[in-house]
């Protein structure tokens, strides 16, 4: 009577074989309760809060470290560093300037031919705390949270091109699903020519795949590919790899690129937070008769 | 003692040292031949004794580390299961092992554990891993003796003091 009473979850004894084969069973309907149906999200954005402290502190040795080879670094090389960012920043800058001029053209455009219209929102950076979550798991987290308006669908840039968005957001941290997740897919382009594709994840960081691609697509070797804004979720333009290799075999229906992504996926220090694309719309009609700033 | 402690000090302070180490970033290059530290503390208390670290605790334990570092919840779980109840099924025998057999042992273990995970995987659409997926066991294998002193050290220190 006792033992059946007793609870099994922390029950004494030997190993008994009943109890593994129930832990197994629970463990792999969990697992697929996460991963197919979505189910545990809710609950994830509650442990990512109830760990957070946990993770501030994890941070800490790598944080005095980096604070002491930092108070080590020779002025020269420093000087160095700063000079190199310096010029970054102007090149950066001149051409923003010639951005500016092409952007405000592109828009009048665009206004014409296509009746969904961006909303231009300021990006937020954010820090990465350096923890290191299970390398397979392909997520980041970010000293952002829901508290500064961050939330899920909100897409993550390095700098150098897109990173991954935000799947989960706490009160301060939020966790990032990168590119390179098997389960994350982004809706490209390639700029030269237009072709549209959808980028997945490989589970490699340093590889994403161009699946389906028609044999006869226009795409090489070189090619940079962007964000094509399709989808609703990625603003367009945003640079995100070059394609490294092409598969074009003979019997398959579907040609198939390589990618490598220009964001460095784990190695990032701060990104830029863009809130998700906002559409106006989708109207019925696109309004033709004015354009935008009159 | 009035108050009567479930579990020493030792025992929780070697889970919190399993989590900072397991979150710590190291060097770049470390990152892929970083030691499974929740299975290694897992299978010390295990042999050390079955009501410290039963089927359930390492369930309840591998969901937190699932929410910790972010993977599929359940597969932690799963793997740490699998592991505490090998290593309560030869337990006897394990624990009676010189310790160059037990790290040889370990490395059974682990090596076992990657495939558990390999299998979790390959479900979740990753794709086969690198071959620095495979250097786990051996890590585990060569940590183990160190491991098994510095806790066997401790205890007697604990329960000279406590």
């Amino acid at each position: 009577m006792a033992d059946a009473e007793r609870t099994p979850l922390f029950a004494e004894g030997g190993a008994s074989t009943l109890a593994l084969v129930g832990y197994i069973t629970l463990a792999v309907v969990l697992m697929v309760a996460d991963s197919r149906g979505g189910y545990l999200d809710q609950v994830r954005a509650g442990v990512l809060d109830l760990f957070a402290p946990v993770y501030r502190v994890a941070e800490w040795p790598s944080k005095a470290g980096e604070a002491v080879a930092w108070h080590w670094t020779d002025r020269n090389e420093l000087q160095a560093r700063q000079e190199a960012l310096h010029r970054e920043l102007l090149q950066a800058r001149s051409e923003l300037a010639q951005l500016r001029d092409s952007d405000r053209e592109a828009a009048r455009v665009r206004a014409l031919v296509d009746f969904i219209v961006r909303e231009r929102q300021p990006g937020q950076v954010a820090r990465l705390i350096n923890v290191d979550l299970d390398t397979y798991a392909h997520r980041i987290l970010l000293d952002k949270g829901s508290a500064d308006g961050v939330g899920p669908g909100t897409v993550v840039f390095d700098g150098r091109g897109i990173a991954g968005q935000v799947v989960e957001a706490g009160r301060h941290t939020c966790a990032v699903m990168l590119i390179s997740h098997p389960e994350h897919a982004v809706p490209v382009e390639i700029e030269r020519s237009g072709v549209r594709a959808i980028a997945y994840g490989t589970g490699q960081y340093d590889q994403l795949a161009l699946l389906e691609l028609p044999l006869t697509a226009d795409v090489r070797e070189g090619d940079r590919v962007q964000t094509s804004g399709l989808g609703g979720r990625f603003p367009s333009g945003y640079p995100l790899g070059e394609v490294t290799a092409l598969e074009r075999e003979p019997g398959a229906a579907f040609a198939r690129a390589t990618v490598a992504p220009y964001a460095r996926l784990i190695q990032a220090r701060e990104v830029l937070l863009l809130p998700p694309v906002v559409f106006e719309g989708p109207s019925t009609q696109p309004d033709l008769a004015s354009p935008p700033g009159s | 003692m009035a108050l009567r402690r479930t579990e020493s000090q030792l025992y929780w302070l070697s889970w919190l040292v399993a989590v900072l180490l397991t979150l710590w970033p190291g060097p770049p290059w470390f990152l892929k031949f970083k030691p499974f530290w929740f299975g290694l503390v897992a299978v010390y208390w295990a042999l050390e004794s079955p009501r410290r670290m039963s089927l359930g605790k390492a369930f309840v334990f591998g969901l937190l580390a699932d929410g910790l570092q972010g993977v599929l919840i359940g597969e932690m779980a799963l793997r740490l299961t699998i592991l505490v109840y090998v290593c309560q099924r030869f337990r006897f025998r394990l624990r009676f092992f010189a310790i160059s057999q037990q790290a040889a042992a370990i490395f059974g273990l682990f090596l076992n554990d990657r495939v558990v995970s390999l299998w979790v995987r390959l479900g979740g659409g990753y794709g086969w891993p690198d071959a620095s997926f495979w250097a786990s066991p051996l890590i585990a294998a060569l940590l183990w003796p160190w491991l098994f002193l510095l806790m066997d050290r401790l205890q007697h220190y604990e329960r000279r003091t406590g």
